[in-house]
């Protein structure tokens, strides 16, 4: 979701396991020593690597939702079930 | 427990829905976790929006969700769309319910967070477990 530009890179295995994040990728998002990450191994090999956040957002979600004016949820639900519906004929 | 969810999950969460709310609570304290198909990402952005809720507040929600410990959303990778195009065959559900219930499984999920009745037959056989009140 940040707006940033697409990167891809190489990088190499070192021999106790590391791998180094290329600077343009620690530098635009302010990654610094200690910082800590989410390893995911997916099933089709993939190895995905995701900062962990210390903040706590649910709070925070919690309190924007509870701000948001009132919504049918079951009423747009439905309408959505019947599009995916129309999608599959 | 892992949990895995629908479009209709992020729908009720956005509308203030006190169960979605003790899900994620139960994640945020304990040793849950949500996995989020990117397939429903879209789905509910594009409800929303329909409903004109403003872009600014659609990115907020699904970033504070995003940013949310144990909270992951899911590509749907080559394993996740191989297993959807099975599922979507066997069973003569629609691809994007497909992907959502390939997801689930992928995944190992306990429970899929879903009120749609396609997923009724895959209940049926044991291939997944929902939940929906």
């Amino acid at each position: 979701m940040q707006g940033h530009e697409f990167i891809i890179d190489n990088v190499k295995l070192g021999r106790k396991g590391q791998i180094t994040i290329p600077k343009k990728i620690r530098d635009e998002d302010n990654l610094k020593k200690d910082d800590e990450f989410t390893v995911t191994h997916t099933p089709s090999g993939s190895i995905i690597l995701e900062r962990s956040t210390t903040k706590k957002p649910e709070d925070r979600l919690f309190e924007f939702i509870n701000s948001l004016p009132y919504f049918d949820a079951e009423k747009a639900w439905k309408e959505v079930e019947q599009e995916r519906r129309k999608e599959h004929r | 427990m892992h949990y895995c969810a629908d479009t209709w999950f992020l729908l009720i969460l956005f509308g203030k829905d006190s169960h979605a709310r003790e899900i994620l609570e139960g994640i945020k304290t304990g040793k849950d976790w949500l996995f989020i198909p990117y397939i429903t990402y879209a789905e509910t952005m594009k409800k929303l929006f329909q409903q004109g809720y403003s872009e600014n507040d659609i990115k907020s929600f699904f970033e504070l969700l995003e940013n949310t410990k144990k909270v992951r959303f899911i590509s749907a990778e080559k394993s996740i769309s191989q297993e959807a195009a099975k599922i979507s065959l066997s069973f003569d559900i629609p691809l994007i319910d497909a992907f959502i219930a390939a997801t689930a499984k992928v995944t190992n999920c306990n429970i899929l967070l879903a009120k749609d009745s396609d997923f009724d037959i895959l209940k049926k056989r044991n291939y997944i477990k929902t939940q929906s009140w």
